[in-house]
């Protein structure tokens, strides 16, 4: 009985695991290379345009994108289950705990500190990043700016203290994390009080804008990201900060080390894409997605072939 | 047949069973009872090793039943428990041929003994072999019990309070059935019951146990007239004398009794009554009706005006009734003498109470 | 007249009637021009047009009607191909409609149902429902009853007739996708169930055969039932990853940290509780006496538990499996969240674009299969309970 019992709990282990592992495993082209990304729109995007330039080139990949939040995804390339990803390099001061350092404002300093600072404690090899500084914004209904006149935070800092009518959707990490809210208010002069904030848990934009849109819970305001797509369908408009008071936030391709030495080509062949995806290139794909609804693997394609880097 | 030798079962601390030794014979009904936690039970799960004993021995047929495969030991032994435990999810046939099938018995020869075993126990094969266990009432379920138990054939029968869950009524019907089973098959069995009545009545021999230990092992008439202790004096009961009453049938004692019919002519019914005060009234088939009020006939009347209608069931006794039922009846309506009548209803005779009174006192003497 | 004697209603069709005759009156297609942007909502009138809305108010009020008089086999029957009706037509509508309105409204505008629809919905089950509780002797009305409606929902749904519905045009644009992902989860939940059904049968039967095994197995399961699914995928991850460097072949394999592997662990834990408890409460259950029985008249300890203790306790058994299986459906949406993939990642897509129709592609598949796992795991059931054994409660 009890050798039953021991036979069958581990022939069901067993069993199990193979189910989990299916994957297939094809021993004949370059790879296997695991892409992976954040649960948003540009983190797919941005897998799909290096998956589809990779699987060009001969590699075979397998598409993990749309893998989880922040957290899941940075522990797993540290654990190597998956190779390659688009991180963001203003990100680097939170993962090696540098919130205060300058160096993140500027965008050529930030993203050596993050090149050098992951190849030494993780082996993770940072390639070129893009030109489009995603950072943490303030958006505004169009109606609102105009009316009011607000085209830069400076202008809004004035609103709120005149004691405008404000309240702004934004997540946890954006009003309490000191390179977010609080530095806008302290580089722009203005506060806002409990009842001016509506405070979410998840850092998700999309959510923050459209409650800006449609006004729920008497909002006007919300964070957001530089590269979002809704931004002009939803009739927002992102504020300058001409104090340059966010770190830049722009998204480069990481691979693990031990790819990286296997295909030292990888850099050759995702650079140039990079080096093309500008703001604006970057809010129009994504709106594609976002707003029209658009499968994020055409889309990259379109763009991909558009460039001229793929037949 | 079945030895017990200085069998003693310890669970623990508590000693349930005491260096007991017992002996018995091939065809012998022996029944084992005593006070709650006696250790009767477990006595009889020791036989079929349900339960094993601490030390000792039990030998079945000469054999030693642990060198014995427990298995093989309980095919060969019927057991009959209160619960029953029919299996639900089987027919009453199925329940039946379930030891057959363990031995290996061919299917045609299964299905023969299930049916005749149903009309042994008095249940209609064909109605009730397909039945569920649900769907029996509790007698009906106990004697399919009692068939399951006897399906294989075995030498020996154990049973543990088999007639307990039924109501009163139909606990005596089936203490009848079991009588009449016994003596046409023959076997050895070991009943435990707490129903002294039910000992009496059905025993070979009473083995009363207190406390793990036998206290006395002999004949119900032994056990009555000579209780050995004080224990047994007062388990048994001071009505002695009427529980041994249960043991005698009215057959032993029957009298031919004077019969009248009814729409006799007058004169017939008082040669036929004489000087007596009573006599039974049948009618023409010679079923009980009643009875002729000796005092009123003679005054010249008519049988009709003499006769005093009654169902027989509220007067009579059955001739396979114990003297106890019939002393029971008289008393209860203040009769001298009760008529006896065979299963259709007709009168064979009857009893008096001079001869129940005779029947005490001789064993008393004995 | 005597009123009285035909007034017979029945509470569930009556709410359900009113919930119907209100669905009327509230936004039934909502039109977005965009994917993210908020939309109008359209009355059916508006939306379907004045012959579309006069059948199906017609309908609903022939419902209430009949909500008030169920006393009959016929009227119960004539509810039930009502309320059937009504959600053909109503179906039928809404993909007409809503193909008419995008191509008016635009080529990235998004048409998807809104409130009034879905408590017509709900009408529907509610008056399908009641029409079906008091029983009906025929197959074929009960089938009729219960599955006309379904089946041609089922039927326009393959034939395309509703792929104007934003929720379609989604699917439409994940297309292999939802396949893929469709089957991820069919196989996470049906595998950890099964694993977990190999591993908890036994420790059940340990549990109940062995008084010292019972203690720690019952801790053990129901202390893991009280973590949170999340939770406990996340603690899995850093040890897997560990174990998966120490030895590469496991990689190979793709047993890895994140994925499938630590979700179908989770799974399976997951699924252990109501498995090994009924197995437990299905053998202990079992009549002491027939047991005692059993052993007494010379069978076997396996002959004793493959006859009789194993077919006496398999209806309760089965009944455990049909809980894991079940709580396993919704609990593989979590998954998606480490990388296993499966129809969570829809509701977790959608809920990061704020796209309400992904979360829909996500959840309500999954609702369908759990009815679905459900309604097979009941008839499973059945299927173990032996003749002669009334199915008794758990």
């Amino acid at each position: 009985m009890k050798r039953f019992l021991a036979g069958s709990g581990l022939l069901a282990i067993v069993l199990g695991l193979l189910v989990a592992g299916c994957t297939g495993y094809n021993p004949a082209a370059k790879g296997p290379v695991v892409v992976s990304s954040k649960i948003d729109t540009e983190g797919g995007l941005l897998a799909q345009v290096i998956i589809q330039m990779l699987r060009d080139k001969g590699f075979q990949v397998t598409d993990k994108s749309q893998l989880g939040p922040t957290q899941v995804v940075r522990q797993a390339i540290i654990s190597g289950e998956i190779d390659i990803y688009p991180e963001y390099t203003g990100n680097g001061a939170f993962f090696f705990n540098e919130a205060d350092s300058a160096v993140w404002k500027d965008a050529r300093l930030g993203y050596e500190r993050v090149k050098v600072l992951d190849r030494q404690s993780n082996n993770i090899i940072w390639l070129q990043p893009a030109p489009a500084n995603n950072t943490w914004a303030i958006a505004v209904p169009k109606a609102l700016a105009q009316k009011e006149n607000l085209k830069t935070l400076e202008n809004l800092a004035a609103y709120v203290n005149r004691g405008g009518n404000i309240k702004m959707a934004a997540s946890e990490e954006f009003v309490s994390s000191p390179a977010a809210l609080p530095a806008f208010q302290k580089a722009y002069g203005f506060t806002l009080k409990q009842d001016q904030l509506l405070t979410l848990s998840g850092g998700n934009t999309a959510l923050t804008e459209k409650a800006a849109a449609e006004g729920a819970s008497g909002v006007n305001a919300a964070m957001a990201y530089g590269t979002d797509g809704s931004l002009a369908a939803l009739g927002l408009v992102v504020l300058d900060d001409p104090r340059g008071v966010q770190p830049v936030y722009e998204p480069a391709p990481i691979v693990r080390s031990a790819i990286y030495e296997k295909y030292p080509e990888l850099a050759g062949i995702l650079n140039p894409v990079f080096e093309t995806l500008t703001l604006q290139t970057l809010q129009d794909l994504n709106a594609k997605i976002a707003v029209q609804g658009q499968d994020a693997a055409a889309v990259a394609r379109n763009y991909l072939v558009g460039k001229g880097f793929l037949k | 047949m079945i030895r017990l030798e200085n069998v003693t079962k310890r669970f623990g601390d508590l000693t349930a069973v005491n260096d007991l030794s017992l002996e018995v014979g091939k065809g012998e009904v022996c029944v084992l009872i005593g006070p709650s936690g006696c250790g009767k039970t477990t006595t009889l799960r020791m036989i079929n090793r349900l339960i094993e004993p601490t030390s000792g021995r039990i030998l079945v047929n000469g054999q030693d039943t642990s060198r014995m495969k427990p298995e093989g030991l309980r095919r060969s032994i019927g057991y009959a428990i209160q619960s029953v435990g029919l299996f639900p999810h089987m027919t009453v046939a199925a329940n039946i041929a379930v030891v057959p099938e363990l031995v290996h018995w061919e299917t045609h020869r299964i299905h023969h003994r299930v049916e005749e075993l149903l009309q042994i126990v008095g249940l209609d094969p064909d109605e009730h072999g397909p039945k569920y266990p649900a769907e029996l009432s509790g007698g009906q379920a106990q004697r399919v019990g009692v068939a399951r138990a006897l399906a294989a054939d075995p030498p020996i029968l154990l049973m543990d309070e088999p007639f307990g869950a039924v109501d009163p009524l139909n606990r005596m019907k089936l203490q009848g059935q079991f009588l009449r089973i016994h003596k046409e098959l023959k076997k050895t069995v070991i009943l435990v019951t707490h129903d002294l009545d039910e000992a009496i009545r059905l025993a070979d021999r009473i083995a009363i146990m207190e406390s793990g230990k036998l206290v006395q092992y002999d004949t119900p008439e032994n056990i009555l007239a000579r209780p050995v202790s004080k224990f047994v004096h007062d388990f048994v009961g001071t009505d002695r004398a009427l529980k041994r009453l249960s043991r005698i049938g009215v057959k032993s004692f029957i009298k031919p009794a004077a019969a009248i019919k009814t729409g006799a002519p007058i004169e017939e019914a008082n040669r036929i009554i004489g000087r007596g005060r009573s006599a039974w009234l049948v009618d023409d088939g010679g079923s009980l009706t009643g009875w002729v009020d000796g005092a009123i006939l003679r005054h010249g009347q008519s049988v009709d005006q003499a006769a005093v209608k009654a169902p027989s069931a509220d007067i009579a006794v059955t001739e396979s009734a114990t003297l106890k039922e019939a002393l029971s009846r008289m008393l209860g309506l203040g009769f001298r003498s009760l008529p006896v009548v065979d299963d259709d209803g007709c009168l064979t005779g009857e009893l008096s109470l001079a001869d129940i009174e005779a029947a005490t006192s001789d064993h008393e003497r004995l | 007249m005597n009123l009285r004697r035909w007034l017979a209603p029945d509470n569930v069709a009556v709410v359900g009637s009113i919930v119907g005759l209100g669905s009327f009156l509230l936004p039934w297609l909502n039109v977005k021009p965009n994917r993210v942007a908020a939309g109008t909502g359209l009355s059916l009138p508006d939306a379907a047009g004045g012959s579309g809305a006069a059948p199906i108010l017609v309908l609903w009020l022939v419902c209430m009607a009949l909500s008030f008089t169920v006393k009959g086999l016929w009227l119960r029957r004539a509810l039930g191909l009502a309320s059937n009706l009504v959600l053909v037509i109503t179906l039928v509508l809404a993909g007409s409609a809503a193909r008419s309105l995008s191509e008016s409204a635009g080529p990235f505008s998004r048409i998807s149902p809104d409130t009034g629809f879905w408590l017509a919905l709900v009408a529907c089950y509610l008056l399908i429902f009641a029409s079906r509780r008091a029983g009906d002797a025929s197959v074929l009305w009960r089938s009729l009853m219960s599955w006309s409606g379904l089946a041609v929902a089922a039927i326009l749904l393959a034939a395309g007739w509703l792929n104007s519905l934003s929720i379609m045009q989604e699917l439409a644009i994940q297309g292999d996708r939802f396949r893929a992902e469709l089957w991820t989860h069919i196989i996470l939940f049906a595998g950890s169930v099964a694993a977990g059904a190999a591993i908890g049968i036994p420790l059940g039967i340990m549990a109940e055969r062995t008084r010292k095994a019972e203690r720690p197995i019952f801790l053990i399961t129901s202390i893991t039932e009280t973590v949170p699914s999340l939770a406990l995928f996340g603690l899995l991850i850093p040890p897997l990853a560990a174990l998966s460097f120490a030895f590469p072949a496991l990689r190979e394999v793709g047993i890895r940290g994140i994925g499938a592997t630590p979700a179908i662990i989770a799974l399976v834990i997951y699924s252990l509780l109501p498995i090994v408890r009924n197995t437990f409460v299905g053998l202990r259950g079992i009549d002491r006496g027939v047991i005692d029985a059993a052993a007494g008249i010379g069978m076997s300890p396996g002959q004793l538990f493959r006859r009789v203790k194993a077919p006496l306790a398999a209806p309760l058994v089965m009944d455990g499996v049909r809980t894991a299986s079940v709580q396993a459906v919704g609990n593989a949406a979590v998954a998606a969240l480490i990388g296993a993939g499966g129809l969570g990642a829809f509701i977790f897509q959608g809920f990061g674009q704020q796209a309400p129709d992904l979360i829909l592609l996500g959840a309500l598949p999954i609702i369908a299969l759990a009815v679905l796992v459900d309604a097979v795991m009941n008839a499973l059931v059945k299927l173990v309970t032996p003749r002669g054994v009334t199915r008794s409660a758990p």
